[in-house]
């Protein structure tokens, strides 16, 4: 029963950042219509982007927690002028293999030329593990309980923007028809480039999470959140946010009891079977596809 | 022959025939990675078959072709509807199912994978005899009523319906077809290497193959034919230091032609300007 306890918490931490993640994911899905498989890429990046800070300000957390959310923000940018003449032709499948190349450019920066390309830790601090709320055999730590405050106020921010802002509107509208939303005079570009700012401030705030809920960080990380994130994705149906953060919680738990009751390593193929399950029973996704 | 020139035919022809498996699917416009799913299971049920129980490789492959055949059934029942990114993202899902099996089952060697496969004289010419019976039958299939098929039903899958083409089957019987192409692959990769593990199978080789195909040309078969070898062989000329980021400049030919030459670099126009230009060559049909 203590095992189940302590699982649930983890999987309830866990669950909360893969939402994040798919939020950011699916807010570039549905409004500039491209698939940005690297996302987790550019997630992972900024959690090293987070332990260069800490390493050259001696463990300051608010220096990490910048240059991780500054990094995604920038490497987002980056990365979106090549997405535009692809999404323009509505060229999805030409953007998840553009995205796919991008990917593995940032996979082999960082296991080449980051950190000698070696994996990264994280300091102790940052984990939160110094603090510990028990009780009976479970326990709880700040580091899990700031994971999972901060991503439903993430979230709630976000969702606030997206059904009370001027802006949050024309997503929406660009997301339901983007022909309509030019007509209507909406500018494209600039609330293109908007996404891709709040996708990279949603990423380098998953990025500290994932920092402390994990404490340590490799390259192929990346490829491994890249592939839950889609099967999130597809589990809820693409370009569905709120079915999106339903079904991180569900891979969240299903991960984290898998952990506990099966070997290791097979607690790595709970995605891939989410995949399967979907694809056989319901292909457009628990909860319908908006893309 | 030098070791490094056997290695170099022998990997082109096998990266040939995936990037073959890509273009095929992506003939009737399903993205399907599943090749490299079947590629572990031709190459480790072949290697355990010959290394464990001492068979013949013959019979070890045409039981590895077998075993990728029943893998790939159900996924290919289930996946003839799907929609695109359903099959991309599935068809990865199978590649890293197949990834934990083989790490996690002791028979295949664990995460080690398997080693000591012995050498087998025939390979060369057997890979390459099955790359001419492969090709043959692209070649075939592409200048037949089911390549017009295959190319409406790229264009539209409704179209393609209105007109008779029965696209669940046809996505079903060209899965199954990727499917056992993958399995030849990861049976000669294996014997090549003469070592197999489930680490050589992920996203690396995805992306080697998918730069093959695209930046070499989707539309037709003959930008794989001569770009696998190129793009293979080019980066083994480079000072090692350069060889390491293979990857990245992968990846960045590959951006530069999705985003520039989204046909790729050998596409339908070029193949019927050189038959215009070499028209004095007749050939019977």
């Amino acid at each position: 029963m203590e095992i189940f306890i302590a699982q649930f918490i983890n999987s309830f931490s866990m669950g909360s950042i893969y939402a994040l993640l798919v939020i950011g994911f699916n807010l570039l899905v549905l409004v500039t219509g491209i698939f940005p498989y690297a996302y987790a890429h550019v997630v992972v990046f900024s959690m090293y982007m987070c332990w260069i800070g800490l390493d050259i300000s001696n463990n300051n957390i608010i220096v990490g927690i910048t240059f991780a959310i500054v990094s995604a923000v920038a490497l987002s940018l980056l990365t979106e002028p090549l997405f535009r003449p692809l999404s323009r032709r509505g060229a999805q499948l030409g953007s998840f293999i553009v995205s796919m190349a991008i990917g593995s450019i940032i996979s082999e920066i960082l296991s080449r030329n980051l950190n000698k390309g070696m994996g990264i830790n994280f300091p102790t601090e940052l984990k939160g593990e110094g603090s510990i709320i028990r009780f009976g055999v479970s326990a709880i730590s700040i580091g899990q309980i700031a994971t999972v405050v901060g991503s439903i106020i993430a979230g709630g921010l976000f969702f606030y923007i997206l059904f009370r802002t001027k802006q949050g509107r024309a997503f929406r509208a660009i997301g339901q028809s983007s022909f309509n939303a030019r007509l209507l005079g909406l500018p494209i570009m600039r609330i293109g480039l908007l996404v891709f700012v709040i996708a990279g401030i949603l990423g380098g705030i998953s990025a500290i999470f994932l920092s402390m809920s994990l404490g340590t960080a490799s390259a192929s990380l990346a490829d491994n959140l890249a592939i839950k994130i889609m099967a999130v994705a597809l589990f809820s149906g693409i370009g569905n946010i709120g079915g999106g953060i339903i079904a991180a919680l569900i891979l969240g738990l299903a991960e984290n009891m898998a952990l506990a009751y099966l070997p290791g390593t097979y607690s790595q193929a709970i995605a891939f079977a989410m995949i399967m399950l979907v694809v056989m029973v319901k292909p457009q996704g628990l909860f319908g596809t908006k893309a | 022959m030098s070791l490094s020139l056997y290695y170099f035919l022998e990997i082109s022809a096998i990266f040939t025939i995936l990037g073959w498996t890509l273009y095929l699917a992506y003939r009737i416009g399903q993205l399907n990675n599943t090749a490299i799913a079947t590629m572990q299971i031709g190459g480790f049920i072949s290697s355990f078959l010959v290394l464990r129980y001492d068979w013949h490789f013959i019979p070890a492959l045409v039981v590895a072709l077998i075993a990728c055949l029943v893998f790939v059934i159900i996924p290919a029942l289930a996946l003839g509807r799907a929609p695109s990114f359903t099959m991309v993202i599935a068809s990865i899902a199978l590649i890293f199912i197949a990834k934990t099996f083989f790490k996690n089952v002791p028979w295949f060697g664990g995460t080690s994978g398997l080693f000591g496969l012995p050498k087998i004289g025939y390979l060369l010419p057997l890979t390459y005899a099955f790359l001419i019976i492969i090709g043959v039958g692209i070649y075939i299939f592409d200048h037949s009523r089911l390549g017009r098929a295959a190319s409406i039903a790229f264009m539209d899958r409704d179209i393609a319906g209105t007109m008779g083409i029965n696209f669940y089957l046809f996505s079903v019987v060209m899965q199954l077809v990727v499917g056992l192409m993958g399995g030849i692959a990861g049976v000669f990769y294996a014997f090549t290497l003469r070592t197999i593990s489930a680490d050589y199978f992920g996203i690396g080789i995805l992306l080697t193959i998918t730069t093959f195909v695209f930046v070499g040309g989707y539309t037709t078969m003959w930008g794989t034919l001569i770009f696998a070898p190129i793009l293979w062989g080019l980066p083994t000329l480079l000072p090692n230091s350069m060889l390491v980021y293979r990857n990245i400049i992968y990846g960045l030919l590959l951006m530069f032609v999705m985003i520039y030459k989204t046909e790729g670099i050998i596409d339908k126009r070029l193949i019927r300007n050189l038959g215009k230009k070499l028209s004095f060559i007749r050939i019977k049909k």
